[in-house]
């Protein structure tokens, strides 16, 4: 002992772990222990210890062997080991089922074991979600606590991952998309699982991973399962295992997520983010080390979603992403399943947005460039220099899609650029743009001009690149599949799938030694007849849930076996049965929710589709196994995430059965699967409310329940397309076409509230300018020809006349420019250039007494002439001002009746609007049906009405001027377009339905 | 080889009939492994003086009365035996008894030296079953190599022991074989005899000293990884 005291930093050779202060003789115990059971080799003289196993580390010799027969079990082999028990694929002998049968090892014998292991029992059934594995029951067998679980068919991820190596990396962001949704169940029931990794994710049939083995789950609920944070000590794998897991620190959810990304890694590249030989080291490695990025190990992986695996690692919890709602929200578009190719008119729109911004900026640029060129004379001219600008284009292209996956343009309309593989990725991207730009430059280099083509030309020329365009191939162009990439939206609805609340562990206290049980279970309730016989509601004890027990008369066949093994959503899980002379039931899941019947009706679309599409995949799968199968709206149940599951025996008569579509024979009468669908659909939509569901809802709907229903198949079909349709109009999309009208109703606000004024003024100033030319012309012919006139009598009032002019006028009088003008050329005023020229030269000087003295000689003729003036205008040709008023009401009338002839053009043509219907979206009336053209354009003239008014009081050219005044023009116009401005807002802000939506009787919703 | 009778198994085929073997069996065993009992009290909360007090006072029940009122056939093993029945001791233990036993000072076993191993535990977060689980681990191995220690100092070879005792992790001394021959002025061939003797022993004295803890020989291999497992948590 003091030998090991003296050397406290002392560490064990064996294990590398520091030595305690009491380890016997200065030894590691555990060591010696460990070095006690090997078997010794050497000195001739071997012996064995007589201990089975060699590294008594590892658990022992599995508890059964295969072909055994266990209890009510034969074993088919061991599928693998967990933190307390081993899993077998077991074969149930009564009913020949196959399923996971989950062992306590037998090394744990304690009670404390036993209670752990059927407390992940009950953890564990207490969720019920396609995404984790469910558990049928629990039983002792040979005094061996088991629990039998669904057999997913597909192993676990890290067999997978070994057999096939690392996951394409969308499909292993499909595959942990899915564990977070199971994990999500989990913790809305208030399970934090805490050992999440490769070898716990189970794959099934179809490949959906489903989260398994909670043998380490904790309940994060205090009242009913018993969990010990603060003194537990490490348990976990610790590859896999968050920081303060590791130091035994109190965890959260961000735990778990740190677990995912660490599965996530693994999935991408193979290996577990961080490892070490041993556990000492690796704990120090996970506090301090950061793990490689996986795009290091593989450089096809996105580098986004590295990024989110990256950020799930991250040492504190505080910077990983908060909830899974949030990391799925970033892995989503990485997941092979939520990739939709965008429409081709979207694309379009993309495109223009894309060539308006770079044209704008290269003829900016280029002119400077040539203006720069004319003052240092350079030979650079404008057309040699446009014709490298389709050279910018293509970089704008090549550098954005390649660096950020999509162009401003495409990021407008919420579309990327995506390859299957991210291999050679800058490359896939310069083939693309170059390809793109490949018949721009043949046409340059054939024409033999150095021009740049025009959008419309660029247009005709790029629109054979989509001759290959098919909804198959995701409307890729020769550009995409000789690239090999394709563009799909970027933003895809989320689909969150509300959780079912956690199911409550049952008071075990109805069950005492006189309740009736029917095998495992306890019988609690009677729920009533259901036609074929009695359903109960019964307690299973151990694993503390109810069960529903389907009491059968005597001589009901068994379940069929493809029946029992049916592990859908859309269905119940069966989970035992048994035929006998005195026994006739099956038990099966009771999942927490109401009969459909029962169920009240919602106006919510989401919820709607949620009902409508679990119901129809249901269908569609028992369609294949059975294609005569009728239903009856009683066979429904709604659970409590809102899903729909078909049950297998109509649920016990309802008292009551309301609803506005639905007679009461509804409820009893047999229906092939699309008229449920349609009877489903009638009694969940909620009348008289607001539109709110996409016009292709609204269609299907309708179709739906019209006398030529759609077959099943494109129901689902349909369905599942509009899983990925936004349940409302965009603010972004509404604002678009929005944004095109600014520019004329911008540019009228401009006419009206600048260039009018500015007219109105200037034309004043020109005004009194010719007024007082044609003051001074007056005065020269008085001065001119004294004779023809009576004004200037005597000598002194023309000398004063003269001083008076020569004073007052003395810039036209030497003015050449004056001179030259128009008006002095005219007959009357011909020779008075020399009298002018005379004067200036007579006069060069004239001083304020002497223009005193002579203003008052002539100071009638003055007042006569300001009298005269008052009345001149009228003789004044008008021509200029004419022509001003005339540029100024076209500039701002003629773009914005050119746009309202466009756009009543455009909602003729498709109710809405074209570039509304490119984008997307559909104007719908009160029922949710697409409003026809009178209405289409009668709403678009409402909302225009403000700019009409305004081009009423600016005047249209050549259809003869309505003209008011300035001031009025500027009130009346800046006011209509306040209005617009204000509309447009509104839009934005509501954007299922602006103000001219109100008027008009008409909501936006997506197509 | 048979599976002998061992102590354990002794006490459990007594099964609470007074038989003086088993009870001398049984009162051996204690002497052995009462000071995880203490650290298990200690760690529950109790002050030095009620653990004491009470260690006796259950071992004394047990020893004594041959009160197995905790035991049960399924449970063969003497470590999860004394455990459970402590716990069930305890639950039973009121005040009054507490100060009635309080200076009646019977030493059914010499509580030696107990707090002053209590005090040098790691002050961790074990709850008190981890730290009976990882006391008595070490409790064994503890005994182990004291009693390997007094064999080879009754023959003279204490040097030679300490020389030795790490080989029994396995691995070769430090600085070779030679050097221990050259240090112990022996040759290289009778270390390398010696390490092995000294391991086998220590084999052969670990299984006999499990042995003597488990009813049955198939649950030696099981109580050892249970051992090692405790001691790695």
């Amino acid at each position: 002992m003091s030998e090991a005291v003296t050397h406290l930093s002392r560490r064990c050779p064996r294990c590398g772990r520091p030595l305690p202060p009491d380890a016997p003789e200065g030894l590691c115990a555990s060591c010696l222990l460990a070095a006690g059971v090997e078997t010794l080799t050497g000195s001739g003289d071997a012996t064995s210890t007589g201990v089975a196993s060699a590294d008594p580390l590892r658990p022992g010799a599995p508890r059964l062997v295969d072909g055994q027969v266990w209890g009510p079990y034969r074993i088919i082999r061991l599928l693998g080991r967990g933190g307390m028990g081993e899993v077998y694929e077991a074969e149930q002998l009564e009913t020949g089922r196959r399923l996971a049968l989950k062992v306590l090892r037998s090394t744990l014998r304690g009670d404390d074991d036993r209670a752990r292991f059927l407390r992940e029992g009950q953890l564990a059934a207490s969720i019920s979600h396609p995404h984790t594995v469910y558990i049928f029951g629990s039983e002792e067998v040979d005094g061996a606590p088991a629990i039998t679980m669904e057999l997913l068919s597909g192993g676990t991820l890290k067999d997978r991952v070994a057999a096939e190596g690392a996951m394409p990396p969308a499909a292993a962001a499909s595959a942990v998309l899915d564990i977070i949704g199971g994990l999500d169940a989990a913790q809305a029931a208030g399970i934090l699982h805490r050992d999440i990794k490769p070898s716990n994710c189970f794959v099934d049939e179809e490949g959906a991973v489903k989260v398994g083995d909670f043998g380490l789950s904790i309940s994060t609920l205090t009242r009913d399962v018993r969990h010990d944070l603060a003194t537990a000590g490490f348990e976990g794998t610790p590859q896999f295992a968050a920081p303060e897991q590791l130091r035994g620190e109190p965890l959260d959810v961000r735990a778990d997520i740190y677990a995912v990304g660490g599965t996530l890694y693994y999935l991408l590249t193979g290996r577990p983010p961080l490892d070490a030989p041993d556990f000492r080291a690796l704990v120090s490695k996970v506090a301090t080390e950061t793990p490689a990025s996986p795009r290091e190990l593989r450089h096809d992986i996105p580098r986004g979603l590295a990024a989110v695996v990256l950020r799930c690692l991250a040492k504190t919890p505080a910077h990983r992403p908060q909830s899974y709602a949030a990391l799925a929200d970033l892995l989503r578009p990485y997941a092979s399943a939520h990739e939709i190719p965008a429409p081709i008119g979207t694309r379009l729109l993309a495109w223009i947005a894309d060539s308006l911004m770079v044209s704008s900026v290269t003829w900016l640029l280029m002119s400077s460039a040539w203006m720069a060129g004319l003052t240092i004379g350079s030979t650079v001219t404008l057309h040699r220099l446009s014709a490298w600008s389709w050279l910018a284009s293509a970089i704008y292209f090549f550098v954005l899609e390649g660096g950020w996956g999509a162009s401003l343009g495409k990021r407008l309309m919420g579309v990327r650029v995506t390859s299957e593989t991210e291999t050679r990725w800058w490359l896939r991207v310069f083939l693309r743009t170059a390809v793109f730009y490949a018949p721009t430059l043949i046409f340059m280099l054939m024409s033999g001009r150095h021009v740049q083509p025009d959008v419309v030309l660029s247009l005709l020329l790029t629109i054979p690149l989509f001759a290959t365009a098919r909804r198959g191939n995701g409307w890729a162009g020769v550009h995409e599949l000789s690239s090999r990439t394709r563009v799909v939206q970027r933003n895809v609805v989320r689909s969150v799938m509300p959780i079912a609340p956690k199911t409550p562990l049952v008071d075990p206290a109805p069950v005492s030694a006189l309740s009736r049980r029917v095998g495992p279970y306890v019988v609690h309730t009677m729920v009533g007849e259901t036609g074929g016989g009695r359903l109960f509601v019964g307690i299973d004890p151990i694993l503390r849930r109810h069960v529903w027990i389907h009491d059968v008369p005597a001589g009901t066949p068994p379940v069929e076996a493809a029946r029992r093994d049916i592990a859908r959503p859309g269905r119940l899980y069966w989970l035992a049965g048994r035929r006998s002379a005195t026994e006739n039931w099956d038990a099966f899941e009771a999942p927490r929710g109401e009969p459909f019947l029962a169920a009240p009706p919602s106006s919510d679309w989401r919820e709607m589709h949620r009902a409508l599409s679990s119901l129809a995949i249901e269908l569609e799968a028992s369609a294949r196994e059975d294609r005569n199968t009728r239903f009856t709206l009683a066979h429904v149940w709604r659970r409590a995430d809102g899903q729909l599951v078909r049950l297998d025996f109509p649920w016990p008569a309802p008292s009551t059965v309301e609803g506005p579509a639905l007679t009461a024979s509804d409820a009893s009468r047999t229906l092939t699967s699309v008229e449920l669908l349609a009877a489903v659909s009638r009694r969940l939509a909620a009348p008289g409310v607001e539109p709110a569901a996409p016009l292709s809802a609204t269609r299907l709907l309708n179709r739906l329940s019209s006398g030529a229903p759609p077959a099943l198949a494109d129901v689902t079909t349909e369905l599942a397309r509009l899983a990925s349709v936004p349940d409302r109009a965009s603010r972004v999309r509404r604002a678009l076409p929005m944004l095109l009208a600014a520019v004329p109703v911008g540019a009228l606000f401009l006419v009206v509230t600048v260039m009018l004024p500015t007219i109105a003024r200037s034309l004043q100033g020109e005004n009194s300018e010719i007024r007082s030319t044609q003051t001074f012309l007056r005065w020269m012919a008085w001065i001119t020809d004294p004779q023809a006139n009576a004004e200037l009598k005597t000598q002194e009032q023309r000398t004063a006349a003269e001083q008076y002019v020569a004073a007052h006028f003395r810039s036209q009088l030497t003015s050449e420019e004056f001179w030259n003008t128009q008006l002095p050329q005219i007959e009357p005023f011909l020779g008075m250039r020399r009298t002018a020229a005379e004067l200036a030269a007579r006069y060069p000087i004239v001083s304020p007494d002497d223009l005193a003295r002579a203003s008052a000689i002539v100071a009638p003729q003055i007042q006569e002439l300001a009298a005269q003036r008052a009345n001149m205008g009228v003789s004044v040709p008008a021509g200029g001002e004419a022509l001003r008023g005339f540029v100024a009401s076209g500039f701002s009338s003629i773009p914005v009746l050119l746009s309202i002839v466009c756009g009543l053009m455009s909602v003729l043509a498709a109710p809405g609007g074209l570039i509304t219907r490119a984008l997307g979206q559909a104007v719908v009336r009160r029922d949710g049906r697409e409003i026809g053209r009178a209405r289409s354009a009668i709403r678009f003239l409402i909302a225009w009405s403000p700019a009409l008014v305004c081009i009423a009081c600016v005047g249209v050219p050549m259809v003869g001027t309505p003209r008011v005044s300035p001031n009025v023009a500027f009130v009346v116009g800046s006011l209509a377009c306040l209005v617009m401005a204000a509309g447009a807002v509104w839009t934005i802000a509501n954007p299922a339905r602006g103000p001219h939506d109100r008027i008009a009787g008409t909501w936006v919703v997506p197509r | 080889m048979p599976f002998e009778t061992t102590r354990w198994s002794l006490v459990l085929a007594a099964a609470g009939n007074d038989s003086q073997a088993a009870r001398v069996a049984l009162s051996s065993l204690c002497q052995s492994y009462w000071y995880p009992l203490y650290a298990y009290l200690r760690r529950r909360g109790l002050d030095p003086e009620d653990a004491r007090d009470l260690t006796q006072g259950f071992l004394a029940s047990l020893i004594e009365r041959q009160d197995f009122a905790g035991l049960r056939q399924d449970r063969g093993r003497f470590r999860a035996f004394l455990l459970a029945s402590l716990k069930h001791y305890l639950s039973n233990w009121s005040a009054r008894e507490r100060t009635q036993k309080r200076g009646g000072d019977r030493q059914i076993v010499p509580l030696e030296n107990a707090e002053g191993q209590y005090v040098v535990e790691p002050a961790d977060h074990a709850t008190p079953e981890t730290l009976f689980e990882r006391r008595w681990a070490l409790t064994v191995v503890e005994r182990l190599l004291a009693d390997l220690r007094a064999e080879w100092s009754a023959d003279g070879r204490a040097a030679e022991f300490d020389e030795l005792k790490a080989c029994l992790l396995g691995h070769a001394p430090a600085g070779g074989y030679a050097a221990v021959a050259a240090r112990l002025e022996t040759t290289e061939g009778a270390v390398k005899a010696a390490v092995h003797r000294l391991r086998r022993r220590f084999q052969s004295l670990l299984r006999q000293r499990v042995a003597e803890t488990v009813a049955d020989e198939q649950d030696v291999d099981d109580e050892i990884r249970h051992l090692i497992q405790a001691l790695s948590a």
